[in-house]
């Protein structure tokens, strides 16, 4: 009889589950835009080489997005009257042509995108880049596409800090979502691990061994500078500006144990935020800078809680699985992602604040860990590790569909999603 | 056994007690290493000494006193059989006071990264406290977490991962 019980209470969580996803997904399928790309105008012939691969870049973009289906469009590229209401009748809701121009060694673009069913322009506007950066100029394209059509956010060109292995010793790392342009931004002979972007700035915090000791850096991608923040003694860990920029919270165990404290954005006007017996680790914001979410092994094993940002008020918010790290509020604040242990490995999970109901994101044979939110959210980056080799992954939480983003780097992990700026 | 250890400890406490009310006006420093101490059988955090200015912490040349001490998976509690060691460490100490000991607290390459940093630095402070507790200067033991960062063993198995969660010790010079 308890045998029974057991196996129905996994039946039922099973079954709630799964109608919880497949409910939100025949949802979004069904708010999927049909959008059709025409083949882009090019000033010269020379350039057609150039305007396929810029349209690939884009098309790989829109699709990414996860707001349209892609129509085939051959090799139509006019945007007549006529050749509108053909579209029309395609099934097509949203046309965008673009016109492409190399101008010296830049590129310049003119997108425009037409609401079939009105037959208004929803977005007319001229992108220009040096040719270096035509993967960006293409991300921007999208990216005026996107909030355009559907008024969210995309990805833009935002970019991913992570730490690797490959010189020998862990350093941070960026590279932009698609996979280029990837920088070494440090570069000591002690390590430098857990990134942080700033939700503001070009700005990345991280816990720094210069000193041989862990330290809260600021590595300002601007002015290309490395400054320590706060170096108490003990440990200096994890410090998140707060969406303001004004202040940071962070770890630190000056006081005798790992505690959460705040302080302004130079390290000063320390603020203690806990006063447990317990570990304190992984804080963040919430985007409305009211509460802070962390985690705690307070009850014994690590879970996920959160608390007004003066340390008043804290609420334990996962009630399933026995090891849950990693939070992080999603940039509009509706969602938190963390992972938890299932069967010895992490997988990712979503979980709903308001609700506390949690949904699994990755399923798959790998440990899925760190969940760090894109500027859309909806796409997570995060640490899959298969046969103790780490890398860097995308994954979309409606679709699914995990993407490989680092390759042939040694042990990628610790990513944190840049804003879009 | 626990309960033996608390009273025990409860025990000390109450005997340094009574002594630190009867020897009244002890320096200042005295005094502050036996509220420490107190503290530290309490199991109350005591707090890190100010800054460490610079590093000069070398592996100990005496290896029967300086080896390492071993934890519980997901645990910074002292175990039973790490405490001959740990009272061989603050004997050491007590006879040469101008020693100072760093404690490297390490992890295992299970949990997530970041718990681990913070967990190892709770390993760390624990074996503190438990020095202080046996009458080690607070002030002179610091405390550095690596979390899963520094394994010892590459192993991936039982043996590994308990060798990998351990407290190691450094010395001044």
């Amino acid at each position: 009889m308890k045998k029974f019980l057991f196996t129905l209470l996994l039946l039922t969580m099973a079954t709630s589950a799964i109608a919880q996803v497949s409910l939100s997904v025949s949802k979004r399928a069904s708010s999927k835009t049909k959008l059709a790309l025409a083949d882009f105008e090019c000033a010269s012939s020379d350039e057609t080489a150039l305007a396929e691969e810029l349209k690939g870049i884009l098309k790989n973009d829109l699709k990414l997005s996860g707001h349209f289906l892609l129509m085939a469009t051959g090799s139509v590229s006019g945007n007549s009257l006529r050749e509108i209401a053909n579209w029309k009748q395609r099934g097509a809701e949203v046309l965008v042509f673009t016109q492409m121009e190399s101008r010296g060694s830049s590129i310049e673009v003119i997108s425009k995108v037409i609401d079939v069913t009105s037959g208004q322009v929803v977005l007319k506007e001229k992108f220009k880049r040096p040719e270096a950066d035509k993967a960006q100029l293409m991300h921007e394209v999208a990216e005026a596409i996107i909030q355009g059509v559907t008024g969210k956010p995309g990805l833009g060109a935002s970019q991913i800090a992570f730490v690797s292995n490959r010189s020998g010793s862990k350093q941070v790392y960026t590279v932009d979502w698609d996979g280029r342009n990837l920088l070494q931004l440090t570069n000591g002979r002690e390590i430098a691990i857990y990134p942080k972007w700033s939700p503001l700035e070009q700005k990345i915090l991280c816990t720094d061994y210069s000193n041989r000791l862990p330290h809260i850096f600021v590595l300002d991608l601007v002015k290309q500078t490395k400054k320590p923040l706060s170096k108490r003694p003990g440990l200096n860990a994890f410090a998140r500006y707060s969406p303001d920029g004004k202040k940071m919270v962070l770890t630190l165990s000056r006081d005798g144990n790992p505690e959460l404290y705040t302080c302004m954005a130079d390290g000063s006007r320390l603020k203690r935020l806990t006063r447990t017996k317990s570990v304190e680790s992984s804080p963040c914001w919430t985007p409305d800078g009211k509460k802070i979410v962390f985690v705690s092994n307070r009850s014994g094993s690590p879970q996920i809680y959160w608390m007004n940002a003066d340390g008043s008020q804290v609420q334990r918010l996962t009630r399933r699985g026995r090891y849950n790290t990693s939070p992080e509020v999603s940039p509009d604040g509706n969602l938190i992602a963390y992972c938890s242990m299932v069967g010895g490995k992490f997988q990712l999970f979503v979980l709903d604040p308001e609700t506390r109901e949690s949904v699994q994101v990755t399923r798959d044979t790998n440990s899925n860990e760190d969940p760090s939110w894109g500027p859309n959210s909806r796409h997570l980056a995060y640490t899959s590790t298969k046969k103790y080799k780490s890398d860097i992954y995308l994954i979309d939480i409606n679709e699914g569909h995990p993407i490989r983003l680092t390759r042939g780097l040694k042990d990628c992990t610790s990513p944190s999603w840049s804003p879009s700026y | 056994m626990k309960f033996f250890r608390l009273s025990t400890f409860s025990f000390l406490a109450f005997l340094l007690a009574t002594s630190l009310l009867a020897s009244g006006c002890a320096g200042k420093k005295k005094n502050k290493k036996k509220q420490d101490q107190l503290a530290a059988l309490r199991g109350d955090d005591i707090p890190l000494s100010s800054e460490l200015e610079d590093w000069q912490f070398v592996e100990a040349n005496d290896p029967l006193v300086f080896n390492d001490v071993y934890f519980q998976y997901n645990s910074s509690i002292i175990r039973e059989d790490a405490r001959p060691q740990l009272e061989r460490i603050a004997e050491w100490l007590k006879d040469r006071r101008n020693v100072a000991l760093m404690i490297e607290g390490h992890c295992d390459e299970r949990g997530s990264k970041e718990y681990n940093l913070a967990l190892g630095e709770q390993r760390a402070l624990s074996v503190r406290r438990y020095l202080t507790g046996l009458g080690v200067d607070a002030e002179r033991v610091y405390t550095v977490s690596y979390g899963e960062e520094k394994p010892l063993s590459d192993l991936h198995d039982d043996e590994g991962w308990s060798e990998n969660r351990r407290a190691h010790f450094l010395i001044t010079r």
